[in-house]
This record gives C-alpha cells, structure tokens and sequence, in this order.
C-alpha cells in the first residue's frame, strides 16, 4: 500500500467500512511509515473517542422528564392518556375509559378488551388497563345499577366531541333520575328550538352513556327513540330507574 | 476495529431491520417506550442543547402518533421516528436561521475535560461534540445517525429522504470535516 492510497481511505477507516483485508494493509503499512503511524494513531483515538460519546445517552431521569412532558403535549394536542376498566353489570359488559380530566368513554357491548384496547388506541397514544386506579368508577356504577345512586359524581372528559354536542350533553346531564325529556323540549332547553333531529344526532354522539344520561331523552309521543347501545338497554336502564312506559314495561306474561 | 463494524454493516444492521418490521410494536405506547431514549439520544445530539432537543422530541412523537395509524403493516418504524426528528430538526433550523447553531453546540454536560489535542492521540468528548455541532445539518444527522446510533446506509438515506449514496456521501464529508477540524484545534 502506498501513502497516497493510505490517506484517501482515512475517513472510511473512521467510518468502519472498509473490507478487513484493507484494514490489515493499513495497519501493516502504518507500522512502516512515521507520517502514516501518527495518522493511524489519530483515527484510532478519534474512534474510540466516538465509541464514547456513541456510548454517552441520556439518564434515566431525563427521559423520564421528557416523557412526562410529552404526556402533556399529548394532553394539549388533544389525544390524553386514557386508562379503563371493565364492568360487569345488568345490561352486560361495560368498558369505562378515563382521562385526567374525566371519564371519557363508555362503551357497551364490546366483544373484547383487545379490541377495545386497539378503538382508544385510535386516539390515544397511551392506553392501559387500571382497574384499581378506577375504582371510583366501579363503586358509582354499582352504587347506580343497585338503586343507591341517582347522580354520578364522576367527572366527564367531553374535549373529543363537537362544541354543540358538549353543549346537548352537559344540558342532558340534568335530566335527574327516572324522569325524561323529549329530543324537542331538549333542544328547546339548549336554546336552539326546532333543532331536534341535531339534537338526536349529538346524544348518538355521546361518548358516555349512562354517565349522561341520554337514555333519558325519548321521542315525542312516548316511544323510545334510539340508543347506542340499543334500544333493550334503553328501555333496561329507563325501567331500572323507577320509569314506567306502557311499552317499557317488560313482557312478563 | 473496523472489520466489526463492517460485519455489523452487513449482517447485524439487516437482522435488526427485519426484526423492527417482524416484531412491530403492538401499540404506539410501545413504539415510545422501544424509541424513547435513542431518539431523545439523537435530538440532543443533532441541536447540541437540551430545551430545544426536548421540543424536538415532543414534536415528533406527536407527529407519530398522527401518523401511526397510516403507517403500513412491516414497516421500519426505527428509521420512520429518524426521518420525523430529522425533517423536523432540518425544518427547525431553516425557520430559525443559520447563525444561532454553533453557539447551541456546547450546552451539554460532558464528563471529557482534557485538551483538545490530536497530536499525540488524545481527543476529548467535549471537542468531538462541539465539531459535531459545527457540521451542516445533513451531514450532522447522517453522521450521528451512523456513527453514533448504528443506523444501517439504508436507514439513513430513509431518515434523510436521499439515496444510500448520498447517505455515504454525507457522512463521509461529516468525517472528512471532522478530521479536519481536530486537527486544527490540536496545533491552535
């Protein structure tokens, strides 16, 4: 190997990408040349140097920090984390997804956690099961289903829903226990008269059935109107809150 | 020394790529939790300063998150994160200008403090992070990316938006220039 050829291939000795035949011509020939030893010793020194800095990452508590940090860029952004439960009650399987601020989802019917899981995946970058950190919301539901409770105390996340359809929704969570209002007298409550087909529309919105308690909203002329979760569920819930339709009642005979 | 690293060129960086797209993250929490620590790694490195790197970490985890779900099945999500970071810091520093960059470079703590002298062999880590910090930009990422985080060429040229040639090409230069400015600090 000649020198001129010894110092063009310098940076790619740095760089690791030389054929180990070359590397070992290299070194035979920085053995034999004192120009050449001093630059074999200077890409030596800077390679290690770089196997140290390569080395040299961030400590535990500044991921920690910048992780915290992204939680609430996260939170900002619209897309918090989100922790839930699964729930044993008389209309079947519920999942109750909670945010910092609140509740933010409940769902009925779902055939699986993992597919669950994955729906508030769609939104959120951190999802995890916490029955233990749901507690609250475990007692309230039973608290609720066995008579006890008449208004949930719980704190609702709404950030994902429309401005008007939070406006129908904090409206609708007044409606008290076992009574209920029509999708008109609603949107008349909500100041937008004759809006009730919008009216409709946001309460099959509702991210938090039961919580609010939109089943509490019926048509005009004592039928059920819809329900996210079905028309059984609605028509369960109405009867186990006290209130009693001709066709609420379940058929017994 | 080298001959390692041209193995791992060759054979360890193609059974990592394979493995990132065979086992993919099952979530996003998952993406963060598998990345966080190299991508936090490489943003300090690439802006030299810790307030910004922590916004660009936020911003590309955010612009992942938004982009997960459009993501294809059997994709390399190590060298997706490196392209976010890397367009954001690129775009970052366009937006900001060039001359605030080499005055960035030197915030970091650093445990090296002998001099920087090349000529009998010795190099510190806070000279070798204050000439990292006065490449230019692509060069800079090609370079960390490479040399500091093992990405393979072909990772790289995908961080980069570039061909693999021009991948080699950037770090190369980012070698060359690096060489160049240890050596002047050595006689100075």
């Amino acid at each position: 190997m000649t020198c001129d050829l010894f110092v063009r291939r310098l940076e790619e000795l740095v760089i690791g990408d030389l054929r180990a035949t070359t590397v070992t011509a290299m070194r035979r020939h920085a053995a034999g040349c004192g120009d050449c030893g001093l630059e074999w010793d200077r890409v030596q020194a800077l390679r290690g140097v770089l196997t140290q800095v390569a080395d040299d990452e961030p400590d535990a508590e500044a991921v920690r920090r910048a992780r915290v940090q992204l939680r609430s860029a996260y939170d900002r952004a619209g897309h918090p984390a989100v922790r839930f439960g699964r729930f044993q009650t008389p209309v079947g399987v519920l999942f109750v997804g909670v945010t910092d601020q609140g509740v933010c989802d409940v769902t009925f019917g779902q055939p699986s956690e993992q597919r669950y899981r994955a729906r508030l995946l769609k939104r959120s970058p951190e999802v995890w099961r916490d029955d233990a950190g749901l507690a609250t919301v475990s007692e309230e539901l039973q608290a609720y289903f066995g008579g006890a409770l008449t208004r949930f105390s719980l704190s609702v996340d709404l950030r994902q829903v429309t401005p008007f359809t939070a406006r129908v929704l904090r409206e609708t969570r007044k409606i008290r226990f076992g009574q209920v209002t029509s999708y008109g007298a609603l949107a008349a409550r909500i100041g937008s008269p004759g809006a009730s087909r919008a009216v409709g529309g946001a309460l099959g919105r509702n991210p938090v059935p039961i919580i609010i308690p939109c089943h509490r909203v019926i048509a005009q002329g004592g039928r059920l109107g819809g329900f996210t979760g079905g028309l059984l569920t609605k028509r369960t819930l109405l009867w186990l809150e006290g209130f009693r339709l001709p066709e609420v009642a379940p058929k017994l005979f | 020394m080298a001959d390692e690293t041209r193995q791992s060129e060759t054979g360890f960086d193609t059974v990592m790529v394979t493995a990132t797209s065979r086992c993919a993250p099952a979530d996003f929490g998952e993406l963060i939790d598998r990345h966080q620590t190299e991508i936090l790694s490489y943003v300090r490195r690439l802006t030299g300063n810790a307030a910004t790197a922590e916004d660009l970490f936020q911003d590309t985890f955010l612009r992942a998150f938004v982009g997960f779900a459009r993501l294809r099945p059997g994709s390399n999500h190590r060298a997706w994160l490196y392209r976010i970071a890397t367009n954001l810091f690129l775009n970052h520093r366009r937006a900001r200008g060039r001359r605030a960059e080499v005055a960035l470079t030197s915030e970091l703590p650093s445990r090296g403090s002998s001099p920087s002298t090349v000529h009998d062999g010795v190099v510190d880590r806070a000279a070798l992070r204050r000439a990292i910090g006065g490449l230019p930009r692509r060069q800079r990422a090609a370079f960390i990316q490479r040399q500091l985080h093992g990405l393979s060429y072909r990772d790289v040229a995908a961080a980069l938006g570039c061909s693999e040639a021009a991948a080699r090409a950037n770090v190369y230069q980012a070698v060359r220039r690096l060489r160049r400015e240890l050596a002047n600090w050595g006689t100075r």
